[in-house]
């Protein structure tokens, strides 16, 4: 459903829009091209060695020739100069960078840069859910600067971060034209170097190991996909088959936007490089995977995949010196563009499953061509509409598995019979973790930290909970201490540390663009607390200058309000803290703040004044579990800022008494405007797992 | 002698090698031509898109009219070489590239 109410689709009498401006974009980015290749041409002629050489014979001439092919190349109103200075060296680089220096771009990026408008505004009209993605308001913010010029430098700044590039590897439908802009105002290659991967044995967790799947079967297969996640693991399972042979299955993850890839050769360039070749670091670590697990040669091997990992099974069946090795029998994409990729083994049974809404699968929401080549003996096709529409979501493997399981069993059936000979008992389950060799993990060194499995209603969580792309916004509000105390549990050892005559309440609001447990906004509503045994007069203040896990005050946590289930779980069962799960959105990244909630009839709005950067936002946490009180602490590493509060405000439009907005109002603070605010549009954070204190 | 020789071959050579880039020059202007033509008739079809995003119609105009005035700037570059080519060689007289 479009933001207006109306459905995606043509209109009454005419072509879709949507539609238009994707053939639009498309033709922009062909004209992009080939102005690129004329100022490659013309670049050529200018520094070509019989034109210098001609120039030293006859000067007069020669140099006025050579200054006329100057000037069509570097001409602001023409070429605009080299669209790809980087590669060159000598005067060619000169001029180019010249040319950036004095404020000018090639007039091949900024063809580029419209055709990225028109396509991005094609994937807006059928799916308007996307612009809440973090990526998408990245991409948005840069591409629509004053001028088209500042709109190619912030896209090229936003390309080369390799932060933002998280997030925006969830506009998978705008992959191909980011990287093609890229190409064209940056000039760097797609590929991004040579590829390497590799793959180590690691141990499931308990929870974990219970959930795979014992018996051999498509749903199983996939649910074992969907317990490993898409944190860099896969799995190898050895299958005896009805007829005694033991076979293998390979199970490939894929993209789960929002999460971290830690360690795993799954990133942007990567999920590109994976649709294009057979040689990528993910097939590479596949390729290890199966050595270690020392998988004879010439065995069978049944490749299933989800996403990236089903582009990657699919590059497999692909590879001749693979198929060569093992004898690949059956390779199933999930949700993965097929494409018309012909595997080198002419036996190979290929399966794809897609939504047609999916937009990694699809992206431009058609189903595939039915006239694909491919023999009808060997390629099993399922294309289907639906009823999970909303991107990302639909792309989940999660969906998938429900739809093979609910709206499609005659498909599931098929490729259960296919898979006959993979259907029997398990005998050896064994996970890899996929290294990338070239790359230090994500967040590396803040987030280079030992975990361990949490066991909670949603699954194990590993703790510490990484928080690897967040923003956020605290409200300090100095409160009546006497209000701040009714709020706090009924114990005398819990008092509001006080700052002169006031108390201080922090209603902080966090927008986690990419976790651990997922992406998701945080609102919470604090008190700052004084140490539970000994109390001191001036504790808040010489907290300011001790590391985190000396100090003896911290927050007291009245009320949070989470987005996601995950995190819902988390926060109560792993730190103790009071939470509900609430609609809420928040944009925190620029100098304008907003962070709404329907639900808690909430919102925090303004203008972030000056600032001046402060230390890290450390703390300590507190909150409730049964009779103990549960200590978290919280590091961050960004680039913190205090603000003063005036130009923030906070509104309260509900009168609900709970959750949330009935201590905003014994707090005096639900149409205040804080004393201050403390705010980072982006840094990275972990929580570790709450300590029980017998208080 | 010899070397008199051997220096106008090489020189022919060069002015050779420079009439294939006044050829190239040309076509290059003439894709510009294309290209300039192109965008505005892709403006055109967005005048009848309600969903185009603001300000890419006159953003496409301005950059077929950048297209426009390259072509005019590779045909003055192509002249401007050629005549470099006649007069470093100016037996070629009336010569023309196609």
């Amino acid at each position: 459903m479009r933001a207006d109410g109306t459905a995606p689709g043509p209109a009454p009498g005419g072509p879709d829009p949507a539609d238009v401006l994707r053939g639009c974009a498309r033709d922009v980015l062909e004209v992009a091209e080939g102005i690129r290749a004329v100022s490659e041409r013309t670049a050529t002629t200018l520094f070509a060695p019989e034109l210098t050489a001609a120039v030293r014979r006859r000067p007069r001439t020669g140099l006025a020739g050579r200054w006329a092919v100057l000037r069509a190349l570097a001409a602001r109103q023409g070429l605009g100069g080299l669209a790809d200075p980087a590669p060159r060296s000598g005067v060619a680089r000169v001029l180019g960078l010249a040319g950036r220096a004095r404020g000018g771009e090639s007039l091949a990026a900024l063809v580029a840069l419209t055709s990225l408008r028109l396509r991005v505004a094609a994937v807006l009209a059928d799916h308007p859910e996307l612009s809440r993605a973090p990526g998408m308001r990245l991409l948005t913010r840069a591409v629509t600067a004053d001028r088209d010029q500042d709109a190619v430098r912030a896209l090229r700044a936003l390309l080369r971060d390799r932060t933002a590039q998280r997030a925006l590897s969830g506009l998978a439908p705008l992959i191909s034209e980011l990287l093609a802009v890229r190409a064209l105002s940056d000039g760097r290659p797609e590929g991004g170097g040579a590829p390497e991967g590799g793959a180590e044995a690691v141990e499931l967790a308990d929870q974990r190991r219970r959930i795979i799947a014992t018996e051999g079967s498509v749903l199983g297969f996939l649910r074992n996909i969907e317990v490993l996640s898409t944190d860099g693991r896969i799995l190898v399972q050895n299958v005896r088959g009805p007829d005694g042979v033991v076979r293998y299955v390979v199970q490939a993850p894929g993209t789960a936007p929002g999460r971290p890839r830690d360690d795993a050769p799954q990133d942007l360039v990567g999920a590109w490089r994976d649709l294009c070749a057979t040689d990528s670091p993910y097939t590479r670590s596949l390729v290890r995977a199966l050595a270690v697990h020392g998988v004879p040669r010439g065995a069978e091997l049944a490749l299933i995949g989800h996403s990236e990992g089903g582009n990657a099974v699919l590059n497999l069946a692909q590879d001749e010196d693979f198929c060569r090795t093992y004898r690949v029998t059956h390779a199933l994409a999930v949700g993965s563009p097929a494409g018309d990729r012909e595997p080198a083994d002419p036996r190979t049974w290929i399966a794809t499953v897609t939504n047609q809404y999916d937009l990694v699968a699809a992206p431009d929401g058609l189903p595939a061509d039915p006239a694909a080549p491919g023999d009808p003996a060997t390629r099993y096709r399922v294309e289907y509409a639906g009823p999970t529409r909303e991107f990302p979501l639909c792309h989940r493997l999660h969906e998938y598995i429900e739809h093979l399981r609910t709206l499609l069993p005659d498909a599931r059936a098929d490729l259960d019979e296919a898979l006959t000979p993979y259907r029997g008992p398990v005998v050896r389950t064994q996970a890899y973790q996929l290294k990338d060799h070239a790359h230090p993990p994500a967040g590396h060194p803040f987030l280079t930290l030992a975990t361990a499995p949490v066991r909670t209603t949603v699954g194990p969580v590993d703790v510490p909970v990484r928080y690897y792309d967040s923003a956020a916004a605290h409200l300090c509000f100095p409160v009546d201490p006497a209000a701040a105390r009714s709020l706090l549990p009924d114990a005398d050892w819990l008092t509001p540390s006080r700052l002169g005559p006031r108390a201080l309440a922090v209603l902080s609001v966090h927008e986690h663009r990419c976790t651990t447990i997922g992406p998701y906004t945080e609102i919470a509503l604090s008190v700052l607390v004084d140490d539970l045994w000994r109390p001191r007069p001036y504790d808040a203040v010489t907290d300011l200058l001790r590391r985190v896990d000396l100090r003896r005050t911290g927050r007291y946590v009245l009320s949070l309000a989470v987005t996601t289930e995950a995190a819902r779980a988390v926060a109560r069962e792993v730190w103790g803290q009071p939470v509900l799960r609430m609609r809420a959105e928040a944009d925190l990244t620029g100098r304008g703040i907003r962070a709404r909630s329907e639900d808690l009839g909430l919102l925090v709005e303004g203008r972030l004044g000056p600032g001046v950067r402060c230390p890290d936002a450390d703390r300590a946490l507190y909150g409730r579990r049964g009779t103990g009180t549960v200590r978290t602490l919280v590091r961050a590493h960004g680039r913190l800022r205090l603000h003063p509060g005036a130009g923030v405000r906070v509104r309260l439009d509900t009168g609900a008494a709970e959750p949330l907005a009935g201590q905003l109002r014994r707090l005096g603070i639900d149409a205040a405007r804080p004393l201050f605010v403390l705010a980072c549009p982006q840094f990275m954070a972990h929580r570790g797992g709450g300590a029980v204190l017998a208080r | 002698m010899v070397i008199e020789c051997e220096s106008s071959r090489a020189g022919a050579a060069q002015a050779d090698e420079l009439l294939v880039h006044v050829g190239r020059l040309r076509a290059d202007a003439d894709l510009m031509d294309g290209y300039a033509r192109r965008l505005r008739a892709i403006a055109a079809t967005l005048g009848t898109c309600s969903t185009a995003p603001e300000g890419s119609r006159p953003a496409l105009e301005r950059q077929a009219a950048a297209c426009a005035s390259a072509a005019t700037r590779l045909r003055a570059a192509a002249e401007a070489l050629l005549a470099h080519a006649r007069a470093d060689r100016p037996t070629w007289g009336a010569m023309s590239v196609a």
